[in-house]
């Protein structure tokens, strides 16, 4: 279990009690961004309609005491919430086992912050759950201050949030060619080496037979679906509608030649 | 501003810290807890769709603080939040303005436990019922989630003492089974009041009374009718019992002679026994 503080600068004068809103918003915002950034670090995908798988759920399961303006949360790491990720032969790569999901939102909270080029630790529905933040500062908050990294968030940094929103270019059909990596049969997840230019991108299938997977694996495929883009433009995820084998197919050369 | 102790008994041994899911499942119970019982004194009805009036919202901004397994809340009372309300011509008569939103909803949560066929401890038949709706059930039904966080009962220290266990569940979903569905009515009535800020009016049928609320504001031909005969055709909700709790109507009219006699009677509809 690891502890993590965050010191919430208001005007109110009690420092041992804090307003049941402004914690609900702040709670909401910190459980639902420690689900959406684990979740991108997984599926290259923060939310997705529908419940969020249960090793989600067990990873952000949070407890909290509040006092002298401080909020105090307790995160268990991953592999006290969830080993079995960590044993299996399909574990997820890109965990750190002793991290914990609040990790995982802090350093998204970073790379935003930062304005880095890691701008595929978010995307636009991250960001959106960040703009939560507002609801905190309607609340009579100045500022909070997360982590020990000194972080700070206030309502100039939402007004950020939602320049880089607007920055993200929209989702659009896409066809791709290139050599299929891996398929993670948990989440239906894959990595696509590029033709020509060997660049790795993460995207999600539409569910697959064993067998269908076997073929296709570590082949040259064609896919199609709608691409999903990072601040930067970059293609962050590709949800896939048709993956297909390339077979020297007549389309495969004019998709290559596209690119 | 009053503070209420809650003492939550729970398997885990940290006495210091709270599971935030446990946290907010109980403080889900309380808030729209507390704007439901507040809004069933006022308007018979504890939920309705849409946003809750402004007042209902600041007689519920409660703030927390958590120590030794207990949780302490502080709650503004209804005359620090809107005194307006209560002053001159008070528009709620029915709420004392030094009680706090809390208050309202420990009397509803004891009457829902007490008065229960279930329970062992019995309260005055006058008393029971009005204090909670099909929907107010519902809501303590929430308190189900917080039971499956580990808790083994969570006891409001102030007040009545009320004490929840997994027990209560049990209750709260028998009297929500027990509710008669709504049905269409016609019933002739004094018409007593009539407050156009929530469109509430009371109706005294042979010395019973029952709010209405009416779906559209009051026309000033309603205001001529205040202390008259009136017939009101609606749909009655009712109580764990059987006994009407509320009309909605969209029609207030002055009945004929023939109309006074056919719908003089309230209707009781039997409740389904409880085993």
């Amino acid at each position: 279990m690891q502890i993590y503080s965050i010191r919430i600068e208001n005007q109110s004068a009690d420092s041992h009690t804090i307003s049941v809103t402004l914690l609900q918003a702040l709670l909401s915002v910190l459980i639902e961004g420690s689900k959406g950034a684990l979740r991108l670090r997984t599926e290259g995908r923060s939310i997705v309609r529908g419940a969020p798988p249960q090793w989600i759920k067990s990873a952000t399961t949070f407890s909290m005491t509040f006092k002298d303006k401080q909020l105090q949360i307790g995160s268990p790491t991953l592999y006290e919430s969830v080993p079995e990720l960590f044993h299996e032969t399909e574990k997820m790569e890109g965990l750190l086992p002793e991290n914990t999901a609040i990790d995982y939102f802090q350093e998204s909270l970073i790379a935003i912050l930062n304005d880095e080029p890691e701008d595929h630790l978010y995307d636009k529905a991250l960001l959106d759950l960040l703009l939560g933040f507002r609801n905190i500062f309607y609340q009579g908050v100045d500022s909070i201050h997360f982590f020990t990294d000194g972080l700070e968030i206030n309502l100039g940094t939402t007004k950020y949030f939602k320049n880089l929103v607007d920055k993200i270019p929209p989702p659009r059909r896409v066809k791709m060619a290139g050599k299929l990596d891996d398929i993670r049969s948990n989440d239906r997840t894959f990595k696509l080496i590029t033709t020509p230019n060997n660049v790795i991108i993460k995207g999600i299938t539409q569910p697959m037979t064993q067998k269908e997977v076997q073929v296709l694996l570590s082949e040259e495929v064609l896919i199609s679906g709608i691409a999903f883009y990072t601040t930067s433009g970059k293609i962050l995820r590709i949800e896939t509608d048709q993956i297909s084998l390339a077979n020297a197919h007549d389309e495969y050369e004019k998709v290559i030649c596209e690119i | 501003m009053q503070t209420y102790k809650i003492e939550i008994e729970t398997i885990n041994t940290d006495y210091q810290m709270i599971s935030v899911t446990l946290l907010q499942s109980l403080l889900w119970v309380i808030t729209e807890g507390s704007k439901g019982a507040l809004r069933l004194c006022t308007e018979g009805r504890s939920t309705v769709r849409g946003a809750p009036p402004q007042w209902v919202k600041h007689a519920t901004n409660f703030s927390i603080a958590f120590k030794d397994k207990k949780l302490y809340i502080q709650s503004p009372t209804l005359q620090e939040i809107t005194p307006e309300l209560f002053q001159q011509n008070n528009e709620f008569p029915e709420l004392s303005s030094e009680r706090t939103s809390l208050d309202y909803f420990q009397d509803s949560l004891a009457i829902a436990i007490l008065s229960s066929p279930l329970s062992n401890q019995k309260v005055e038949a006058s008393m029971s019922n009005l204090l909670y709706d099909k929907a107010l059930l519902e809501i303590f039904y929430g308190f189900n989630k917080v039971f499956q966080q580990g808790v083994k009962s969570i006891h409001f220290l102030n007040g009545n003492g009320i004490q929840i266990t997994p027990d209560s569940i049990s209750i709260f979903r028998k009297l929500i089974s027990i509710v008669p569905f709504p049905c269409q009515i016609k019933i002739v009535g004094i018409l007593e009041s009539i407050r156009n800020y929530d469109r509430t009016f009371n109706l005294v049928v042979n010395d019973y009374l029952l709010k209405g609320i009416s779906k559209n504001m009051f026309s000033k031909e309603t205001d001529t009718m205040i202390g008259k005969e009136v017939l009101v055709i609606g749909i009655a909700y009712f109580t764990s019992i059987g006994k009407i709790l509320r009309i909605e109507t969209d029609k207030i009219m002055i009945p004929e002679e023939r109309e006074k006699k056919l719908w003089k009677k309230l209707p009781l509809l039997r409740a389904e026994t409880i085993e």
